[in-house]
């Protein structure tokens, strides 16, 4: 089901207040149920990998924190590692190791072709995988008590506002809110609100009409002009932003009037100073998943500097094949990792300060400096994340150099302009107000109110009028 | 949101003799099947600003149809109308004015109609009136559209007779359509409702359809006299193009022979090119939506038609009959 779609709505209209009449020990099931109805809308037949991995990782768990020797212990988290790596292994990178060792076979004489199979990639199976994950290995490491309700792990698993697209939250975190089932405050209910408005307003009208352009010129870029593939790859920034923080709003305003709290999974990313601050502001969740089950289990900074910039390397192509199955995200994760590494090594033991404080003028315009160059940097990487082959890749990277003016140059560096100034004012707000709720900070309850109408009617009528776009993370 | 190509406010204006038409001087951003941006122009139809006096020596085609012609889908530079411009001026060695006049919707009544009233001030040399079977039938279902009638055997254009109610409402109304593009999309919403889209969008897949009885009875199409009419009235410098699937009525076809009109065919142009593996001329892998004619279809229509125009051309100069055979561009 995708949040972008009227149906989601009338879902939350029946599940909603079925939990608030609902007595406290019926909500967790309400919540089961209504959150494998969600998952199974798209495909029912994969609920049962979503039920396969919850009961694996239940039971490994209990199993994990009930045994005293480490080796038992071990051999415990091994199997979650490879039931859960092992389904990610099977939907999501089978065709692509057989495409990609189909040529070295060929060398040699052999066809792979036989092997290769028609899998259909289940939607958000890095998103639950990750998290289930996350649980046993915090058992393993002593840092979580598993949870002995199986009813509370399986919504925690399954947990609907976030099982498609994240965040990707800590048992910790999630865990004992499912546990207490509260009803939410009126706070709540009201940032609630304004998180589904704005998150709605992002994804619809302003990632998904960029989007609109985006496929268009990224199916066929040989048809279109240098400004206009610029434009595009500018477009495709502002709409993977707009699509992924919209979805997170979203996911975190239905989580709010549920009563409960996921973790921010963006802060204004856009507006980072340099590359290290970049990804401590986009996809927060999966960030720090990385870092601490990935690059901190391979040494981190432990072993020594080159095991260090090592550690890294591999955390981000790893990172980036986590998003999609191609050799594309390793470009992309390769570069992420590459800018971190230099970016560490400019910056040696100097903290970095993830917050602006004015301090004149000159320190503004070096603070415009570093977004814009950041930026840039990673707008380059974004070409290849979207790009779906080489070829593609390719073309932009030969019309940049062979530039050919267009017609239209003008009328697309409005439109980006306009797509921009649109996400920056939100992001100017939200910095300023370090609040993704800022619109609560206005004291006239009635414009309050005005704006939110506004931005979810316009929204629902964008909806009706055009085919709903799913989540571009829905696909990892 | 019309900055940002999200929704182009309305782009119809009404003018006491040409009835609904475009408002000119205007940019649009369009997303159908496929994706555009344009302009149109000062003179109220799309594509360059090719005033209605003709230079001296310069070859003008205008292009008469429904949305196949107007060809929202793509850019004017992929259209077939470049294509066609841009080989016949290399052809002919002359200057070559190809006119966008295509409207979605037109039938051959409102094409003629069209023509009459607006295209002809232009002055074109050739006319391409591009029809479909179902073009024939003359409905012109436009309210706002002048009417092309038969009154004592001979074609007429009226404006008499659109709804005087429709059309004060659309004049008092259109300043509001034509500057939000909020409007905009609240009558594109309207539209949807009206063709029962309500509880589909709402529903999705809880939605379950009526089966609706297939009517698979091919419609032996009765050319209507307003149709024989005007086939009939066409000038020596009209060209009919077949663009549907089907083959155009033999009784339309025989007045066209009649006529000395001729006559082009994409039917088999584009069946060759499908057949020989060029794949579904209506198939967009973007939207991935079957439409109008996508990319490749308007190569072909492109090639196929600037040759064929060229013959015409040639054999109009030189008054000697040049055979056409059907050419796989």
């Amino acid at each position: 089901m995708l949040f972008n779609s009227f149906i989601f709505f009338i879902f939350l209209a029946v599940v909603l207040p079925l939990y608030y009449w609902l007595p406290r020990k019926l909500r967790n099931p309400l919540l089961l149920i209504s959150s494998y109805v969600f998952y199974g809308y798209w495909d029912y037949r994969f609920t049962s990998l979503l039920a396969i991995s919850t009961i694996i990782d239940f039971f490994v768990g209990k199993k994990l924190h009930d045994s005293p020797d480490p080796k038992i212990r071990k051999r415990w988290l091994l199997l979650s590692m490879f039931s859960n790596l092992g389904i990610l292994a099977v939907f999501k990178y089978y065709g692509f190791f057989v495409s990609s060792f189909a040529p070295l076979a060929a060398i040699f004489g052999g066809n792979l072709d036989y092997l290769h199979l028609n899998i259909i990639l289940p939607v958000g199976i890095s998103f639950y995988t990750f998290q289930t994950m996350s649980y046993t290995i915090d058992i393993y490491r002593k840092r979580l008590e598993p949870t002995r309700n199986f009813i509370d792990f399986a919504v925690f698993v399954s947990f609907f506002p976030q099982l498609v697209a994240g965040p990707i939250e800590r048992a910790s975190n999630l865990l004992p809110q499912i546990a207490k089932t509260p009803l939410p405050s009126r706070s709540q209910i009201e940032k609630g609100i304004v998180l589904i408005a704005t998150g709605l307003f992002k994804k619809v009208m302003i990632g998904d009409t960029a989007g609109r352009i985006v496929d268009h010129i990224f199916t066929q870029p040989g048809l279109y002009k240098s400004p206009e593939l610029l434009a595009a790859l500018i477009l495709f920034s502002i709409q993977i932003y707009a699509d992924f923080s919209g979805y997170s709003s979203i996911a975190r305003g239905t989580a709010k009037l549920l009563g409960i709290e996921l973790m921010k999974n963006f802060e204004q990313p856009y507006l980072s100073r340099n590359i290290t601050e970049f990804w401590r502001r986009w996809h927060i969740s999966l960030s720090t998943w990385l870092r601490d089950y990935l690059y901190i289990s391979l040494g981190g900074n432990r072993k020594g500097v080159n095991r260090m910039y090592l550690n890294l390397m591999i955390t981000m192509v790893l990172g980036g094949l986590w998003h999609g199955a191609s050799w594309n995200f390793v470009i992309w994760g390769g570069l992420h990792g590459v800018y971190l590494a230099i970016h560490k090594l400019i910056l040696g033991n100097k903290k970095v300060s993830d917050q602006y404080h004015y301090t004149g003028w000159w320190s503004f315009m070096k603070f415009i400096f570093n977004i814009l160059t950041t930026f840039v940097l990673v707008l380059f990487t974004w070409l290849f994340f979207r790009a779906t082959d080489f070829h593609t890749a390719s073309i932009f990277l030969q019309k940049m150099i062979h530039w050919e003016s267009s017609e239209f140059a003008f009328r697309f560096a409005t439109i980006t302009l306009t797509f921009a100034s649109a996400m920056l004012l939100f992001d100017v707000f939200e910095y300023y107000t370090r609040s993704h709720t800022f619109l609560l900070k206005i004291r006239n309850k009635g414009v309050v109110a005005g704006i939110l109408i506004v931005l979810l009617m316009v929204s629902f009528l964008f909806m009706f009028q055009s085919e709903a776009l799913p989540f571009i993370y829905f696909q990892f | 949101m019309n900055k940002a190509g999200i929704q182009t406010p309305s782009t119809t204006d009404f003018d006491e003799v040409i009835g609904r038409t475009r408002k000119s001087n205007v940019e649009f951003t369009m997303f159908n099947e496929g994706f555009s941006m344009g302009r149109i122009n000062q003179y109220g139809y799309l594509g360059p600003d090719y005033s209605p006096e003709k230079k001296a020596g310069t070859l003008r085609i205008a292009l008469l149809g429904d949305s196949y012609v107007e060809s929202f889908q793509l850019y004017r530079r992929d259209q077939f109308h470049s294509i066609i411009e841009a080989k016949l001026s290399q052809n002919l060695g002359m200057p070559v004015e190809v006119l966008n006049f295509g409207r979605s919707g037109f039938d051959l009544a409102d094409m003629y109609a069209y023509q009459q009233t607006f295209v002809k001030r232009f002055h074109p040399d050739l006319v391409v009136y591009f029809l479909s079977e179902a073009d024939l039938v003359c409905t012109q279902t436009d309210p706002l559209v002048p009417k092309a009638i038969v009154s004592n055997g001979k074609i007429e254009i009226t404006n008499a007779l659109m709804p005087a109610d429709y059309l004060n409402s659309f004049v008092k109304t259109k300043i509001l359509f034509q500057n939000s593009s909020i409007l905009q999309m609240l009558n594109n919403s309207r539209k949807l409702i009206k063709e029962g889209q309500l509880f589909p969008k709402l529903f999705d897949k809880f939605y379950i359809q009526k089966s609706k009885e297939a009517n698979h009875a091919k419609t032996n199409l009765k050319v209507p006299e307003v149709a024989i009419k005007i086939a009939e009235n066409f000038s020596s410098k009209v060209v009919v193009c077949n663009r549907g699937t089907e083959q155009l009525s033999q009784g339309f076809l025989y007045i066209l022979e009649s006529n000395q009109t001729p006559y082009l065919d994409l039917n088999d142009t584009l069946s060759i090119y499908t057949n020989s593996g060029g794949g579904d001329p209506f198939y967009w892998p973007v939207t991935k939506k079957q439409g109008h004619w996508n990319y490749q279809a308007h190569q072909v229509v492109g090639n196929y038609l600037s040759n064929h125009l060229e013959l015409i051309v040639r054999e109009n100069r030189d008054k000697k009959p040049i055979e056409v055979e059907p050419l796989l561009p």
